[in-house]
């Protein structure tokens, strides 16, 4: 199972650079960068905050690929 | 940390650091005094605002797994020294043995330290077991 998320994508769709999102967010840049490249998993809080930004459900923004029963 | 907290704790540990580097000149530790003018430049130079925002939550984890690796490497290296210490110290050698019980002292610092801070978080982040 493999951890996703799509947050590059929304914010392309919105037309927002990293620093605008950032600012939005109220986190710095290296976090929208860490967190688009799955580097860094954010805490429940931020995942609700960005996907409340975008307006979309959490789960459309961060998912699971594969199998759930995968371990 | 807001960017005032964050300045606060940066200029305490800058002014900790000089008048260490200060008292080692004057006592002639130059190793000492060399490491502690290392050890400032690095923290002014990596320990720094990062933007308008100073410690998000990606920053305030990068700080919790640092003080966490710290931790892991400074308390067994203290601990196992002070052993060392005692054990190899012979009996004239009141400096090694000095040194020894100050490391040990400070090893049990460390632990009382730990356990008290784990017993008081674990209990803040519902480690109580209360029902509500």
């Amino acid at each position: 199972m493999e951890r996703k998320n799509n947050l590059k994508v929304l914010r392309a769709m919105h037309d927002l650079t990293q620093e605008q999102l950032a600012d939005a967010l109220r986190v710095s840049r290296q976090t929208v960068i860490a967190i688009e490249n799955d580097k860094y998993l954010p805490s429940l809080t931020l995942a609700f905050r960005i996907a409340r930004y975008f307006n979309v459900n959490i789960e459309e923004v961060f998912f699971y690929t594969g199998d759930e029963s995968e371990h | 940390m807001d960017e005032k907290n964050f300045k606060i704790l940066k200029f305490w540990v800058t002014a900790f650091l000089a008048a260490l580097l200060f008292l080692a000149l004057l006592r002639a530790q130059y190793a000492l005094a060399v490491i502690a003018g290392i050890a400032g430049m690095l923290f002014l130079t990596i320990v720094r605002s990062t933007g308008k925002l100073v410690i998000d939550e990606r920053e305030q984890s990068v700080r919790e797994k640092a003080a966490q690796l710290t931790y892991l490497i400074f308390a067994p290296t203290l601990g196992i020294g002070s052993l060392g210490l005692l054990v190899l110290s012979s009996d004239h050698n009141f400096f090694l043995e000095s040194l020894g019980v100050i490391f040990a002292y400070l090893t049990l610092f460390q632990i009382t330290l730990y356990t008290l801070s784990s017993y008081f978080i674990d209990r803040k982040l519902g480690g109580d077991g209360k029902e509500e």
